[in-house]
């Protein structure tokens, strides 16, 4: 960070970054890549301190007011690995959203290392001990598997803040079948994908009543091949991928297909009340938002259906 | 080190792991085991395939320090109940350091992973079990 942005303490200039910042992470002209680049989903709002990536301000003498109300069940977080809109009344995320190229993917192992976030506030946070002993697996939203290339994101992926409580078989089977898929469809760095993810509906409650436990978990990944001007190049031919998926056991979770799951993004709306896609131009949302893919890639060679078990891209 | 007698190891592990739960995706209990054998030497993918009942090629070998790593480092974050847990933890790395020779992790199988922490005692092999879920 460049010590000549900040050599200022006076309470007009950080009031002036403070609004800077907000206004940069509420702004839909995002550079390429980025892992929000197709809209806030919520509009979720970041706490002015909660932007790691961006220059703090330099602690005015005199506290500012925020400018925008602080909302814990609608709490921007964002991060190299991913941003996400956590709902503390939930004890999760509402939505994870992410940006997935072949970059992306490399030999950096995997943490395991099951963390609470410390971006959240205190009382908001989520212990990894809370899904103890509830049954349900602390189960990524985003995947580490999305995450291989460098330590540190992969090391971002186990926040607790990244986790649903999901069934075993949800977990480990069907929702595991779809991301490794999605990993496959960067075939080698021609595509690159956005994905946002997340539950929805009230199963039940663990870890006394902190956590939501879903009824089902969504995820709409955006499909396109590798390039610059992603925003402008996304249009009503790009292949865009949603699936909700009940959290649930039993054989249809443990040996089911994720293209059996296929659903629009209309549908998720519908079931969240999100907006997904909102950055992309109203005509291009319209055309995809109602569409329900195929379950396999439409290339010209004739591809077989991806509904089954997959190996790594 | 002398080489402890298989039953004895397996007491002390039992102690050393009783109500512990490995932390992964799930929370698996862990289980200490004693395979007697006349002739041990230092574990192998073999031993472990045979006891686990897996191809030689689902099992893959990871160091101690990295499998032990994660439960044994405190963090800030931690309350007392974590804490107390890294301890017992410490307590169970040492435990495994002092009565087995030549220990090793073993890994069979894929996202729902077998994990065998084994080494070599006086009278077979000796030490524990548990699960990981890496989806």
């Amino acid at each position: 960070m460049s010590k000549s942005l900040f050599p200022f303490s006076s309470l007009p200039l950080c009031t002036a970054w403070g609004v800077i910042l907000l206004l940069g992470n509420l702004s839909p002209l995002r550079a390429d890549n980025q892992n929000l680049l197709l809209g806030n989903p919520s509009r979720a709002v970041p706490a002015p301190q909660l932007v790691p990536d961006l220059p703090q301000p330099v602690a005015p003498a005199i506290p500012v007011a925020p400018l925008i109300p602080l909302d814990l069940n609608n709490l921007l977080v964002e991060r190299p690995a991913f941003s996400l809109g956590y709902d503390q009344s939930l004890g999760t995320a509402k939505w994870v959203s992410w940006h997935l190229a072949q970059s992306d993917r490399g030999r950096s192992g995997r943490s395991e290392d099951f963390y609470s976030d410390p971006l959240l506030p205190a009382a908001a946070q989520i212990q990894p001990n809370d899904y103890r002993g509830s049954g349900y697996d602390r189960g990524h939203v985003c995947p580490s598997g999305d995450r291989t290339a460098d330590k540190e994101l992969n090391a971002q992926t186990f926040l607790m803040s990244n986790m649903l409580p999901q069934t075993p078989d949800l977990n480990r089977q069907l929702w595991r079948k779809f991301e490794e898929y999605l990993r496959t469809q960067l075939k080698s760095g021609q595509n690159e994908l956005y994905i946002v993810a997340g539950g929805e509906g009230t199963l039940e409650r663990i870890a006394d009543g902190k956590v939501n436990v879903p009824t089902s978990c969504w995820k709409v990944a955006v499909i396109l091949p590798s390039g610059e001007g992603d925003l402008k190049r996304i249009d009503g031919n790009t292949r865009v991928v949603s699936v909700v998926m009940p959290n649930q056991s039993g054989a249809e979770i443990s040996r089911g297909k994720w293209s059996d799951y296929l659903t629009s993004v209309d549908k998720i709306e519908e079931l969240t009340k999100l907006d997904l896609l909102s950055n992309l131009p109203l005509e291009v949302q319209a055309a995809l938002e109602s569409r329900i893919d195929t379950g396999r890639a439409s290339t010209t060679k004739g591809e077989q259906a991806d509904g089954g078990e997959q190996t790594n891209g | 080190m002398a080489d402890l007698p298989g039953q004895h190891v397996l007491e002390v592990l039992r102690q050393a792991s009783e109500g512990l739960l490995f932390r992964s995706e799930t929370d698996a209990p862990i289980e200490p085991f004693f395979w007697p054998d006349a002739a041990p030497v230092a574990p192998s993918a073999e031993l472990v395939a045979s006891h686990a009942k897996a191809e030689v090629k689902a099992v893959k070998t990871r160091s101690l320090t990295t499998f032990f790593r994660p439960t044994i480092t405190e963090q800030e974050w931690h309350n007392a109940q974590e804490k107390a847990e890294v301890k017992r933890f410490q307590i169970l790395r040492e435990t495994v350091k002092s009565s087995l020779k030549a220990a090793k992790v073993f890994r069979v199988g894929k996202v729902e992973v077998e994990v065998y922490v084994v080494g070599q005692v006086m009278d077979g092999y000796a030490g524990f079990k548990t699960r990981v879920v890496e989806t």
